[in-house]
C-alpha cells in the first residue's frame, strides 16, 4: 500500500498540488485525471523518487520512499521512449535481466501474445510504431512485478482497442499485487478507482 | 560496447608491445655499447717490466678490468718484424731495448666516464709509464651509454604518460557511447550497480589480457632465442600498475554517470 500524507508539491515557489490525504491499495489500478500543467506528471515522477522538490511523507507498505527495499521499487513508463531501436524486441523486453527463467520467459511470451508482439519479436524495435515500443515497456514493467508501476499521459499511446490491451497486461501484475497508477488528460475505462487533480488538489470520482 | 572493448584491448596491447620493444631496443643498445668498450685496448707501456708488475697490483683492485694481457718487449718486437716485414732488419731491431707493453681490458658494464677519467690520470702520473689508448673512441660509446641512460626515464615517463592518456580518453569514450543503454537499462528496472560491475569486470580483461599476452609473447621469444635481453621483471609491474592507474582514473572522472 502507498500512502500519502500532506504532500506539498513545489514548482520554484509555486505550490502545484496538495495532497492532505490518499491511499492507493495493492492490486488496484488506479486512474488520475487531470488537465494539462495540473501536476499529474510531477506527482507521478515525486512516487518515482525522480522528482523531490516537496514537502510531506510518501510511504510504501508503511515505509519511507527514500528507502525502498529492493522489490518495492516503482516502475515508470512516460512519454520519453525508453527502449533500444537498434535491438529486437526480445532483448528490449528481457533487458534488466542477464538470465531469464523459464517462467518469466513464458509469462512475457503470453503477455507479448496478448499485445500481438508474438510475430515481432525478432525485429528492430526502432522499425515498429510508436504504441508498440510502449506496448514492450509495458510489458518489460509488468512483468517485474513493480510495488508500484506508473504510467504517464497514458492516453497518448494508445487508442480505445490498444488501451484494452493494455489494462489487460497491468492485470498482470495488479494480481500478483502491483499497484497501477496511471494519468490520462480525459477519463478511461477499465481502471478500479478514478481521482480528478481540480483546484490544485486531489478529489476521488 | 564490445567492438569499444575489443579496440581497447588491442591499443592496449599495441602500447605494452611497444614499450617492450623501446625497453628490448636500449638495453640491446646499451649492451653492445658495453661490449664495445670492452673490445678497447688501453695501453701502459713502460721499458721496466718492475713497473708494469706494479701498476698490476693497482689494476688488481679495481672492480672494472675485464682482461689484462702482457707484451713484453721480445713479442712487441716480433710483432713489428711480421707486420712491417723487417725480418731483415732483425738484428738491428735486436741492438734496441724496446718496451714492454700491457694491455688493458675494461668491464663496459662496470666503468663509467668519470671512473675511466680517473683510471686514465692515473696511470698518466704514474712514474715510467706512458699510456696509450684511442680517446675518441672511449668518449663516443661513454657518451652514447650516458645518453642512453639519460633518455630512459623520461622516455618511461612519457609512455607511462601517453599509456594514461590514450586508454583513459578510450575508456571515457566507450562509457560516453555505452551512456544511452545504461540509461535506458536503469529505467527499464535493471539493477543500479550492474554498470559499475560490468566496468570492472572490463576492466579486469583490460588490465590482465593484453599485459599476460605480451609477458606470453616475450617467453616465447625468449625460449626460441629471438630476443636475448631479459627485461627486468618489475618493468611488467609498471606496465600493469599504468593500466590499472587509468582504469580508476577513468572510473574517478565518470563516478557521475555510475551513481
Amino acid at each position: 500500500m502507498i500512502q500519502i500524507e500532506n504532500l506539498i508539491l513545489n514548482r520554484q515557489k509555486d505550490i502545484i498540488l496538495t495532497i492532505e490525504n490518499l491511499k492507493l491499495d495493492k492490486g488496484r489500478k488506479i486512474l488520475l485525471v487531470g488537465d494539462n500543467d495540473s501536476g499529474k506528471s510531477i506527482l507521478i515522477k515525486t512516487l518515482h523518487g525522480s522528482y523531490h522538490h516537496f514537502k510531506g511523507n510518501i510511504l510504501f507498505n508503511d515505509r519511507a520512499r527514500l528507502f525502498p527495499r529492493k522489490k518495492e521499487h516503482s516502475l515508470l513508463v512516460d512519454n520519453t521512449c525508453q527502449v533500444l531501436n537498434d535491438e529486437n524486441v526480445w532483448k528490449n523486453l528481457t533487458l534488466p535481466w542477464s538470465e531469464i527463467s523459464a517462467t518469466r520467459k513464458q509469462k512475457m511470451l503470453d503477455l507479448c501474445k496478448i499485445a500481438g508482439l508474438q510475430e515481432n519479436l525478432s525485429i528492430k524495435l526502432g522499425l515498429l510504431s510508436f504504441s508498440a515500443q510502449k506496448m514492450v515497456e509495458l510489458i518489460r514493467a509488468a512483468v517485474q512485478l513493480p510495488l508500484l508501476l506508473l504510467l504517464d499521459d497514458f492516453d497518448n499511446y494508445f487508442d480505445a482497442k490498444k488501451e484494452e490491451i493494455a489494462l489487460e497486461i497491468c492485470n498482470y501484475a495488479v494480481n500478483s499485487g502491483s499497484t497501477v497508477l496511471a494519468t490520462s488528460k480525459r477519463l478511461l475505462t477499465g481502471f478500479d478507482q478514478t481521482f480528478r487533480i481540480q483546484n490544485n488538489r486531489v478529489v476521488s470520482l | 560496447m564490445r567492438k569499444g572493448i575489443i579496440l581497447a584491448l588491442l591499443v592496449c596491447l599495441i602500447i605494452l608491445g611497444s614499450w617492450n620493444f623501446l625497453h628490448i631496443f636500449i638495453q640491446h643498445k646499451r649492451i653492445e655499447i658495453k661490449n664495445n668498450i670492452q673490445s678497447i685496448p688501453f695501453f701502459l707501456i713502460s721499458r721496466y717490466i718492475e713497473t708494469l708488475h706494479l701498476a698490476a697490483v693497482k689494476l688488481d683492485s679495481l672492480g672494472y678490468i675485464a682482461n689484462i694481457s702482457w707484451e713484453p718487449d721480445s713479442l712487441v718486437a716480433r710483432k713489428l718484424y711480421s707486420t712491417y716485414n723487417l725480418q731483415e732488419a732483425g738484428n738491428i731491431l735486436d741492438q734496441y731495448r724496446l718496451p714492454h707493453v700491457m694491455q688493458i681490458f675494461l668491464r663496459g658494464d662496470k666503468i663509467n666516464m668519470e671512473e675511466f677519467v680517473r683510471f686514465r690520470d692515473y696511470f698518466k702520473n704514474f712514474s715510467g709509464i706512458q699510456i696509450g689508448y684511442n680517446e675518441q673512441q672511449y668518449t663516443k660509446l661513454f657518451n652514447e651509454e650516458l645518453s642512453l641512460r639519460k633518455i630512459y626515464l623520461p622516455v618511461n615517463i612519457i609512455i607511462i604518460v601517453l599509456t594514461v592518456l590514450i586508454l583513459t580518453v578510450l575508456q571515457i569514450h566507450n562509457e560516453t557511447r555505452s551512456d544511452y543503454f545504461w540509461q535506458i537499462y536503469k529505467r527499464a528496472g535493471g539493477r543500479k550497480n550492474t554498470r559499475n560491475r560490468n566496468y570492472w569486470e572490463k576492466s579486469l580483461i583490460l588490465v590482465f589480457a593484453p599485459l599476460t599476452l605480451n609477458i606470453g609473447i616475450y617467453f616465447l621469444m625468449l625460449s626460441y632465442e629471438v630476443v636475448s635481453w631479459k627485461i627486468d621483471p618489475r618493468l611488467f609491474i609498471l606496465e600493469g600498475v599504468t593500466i590499472l592507474f587509468s582504469v580508476i582514473l577513468t572510473r574517478i572522472i565518470l563516478e557521475d554517470k555510475f551513481s
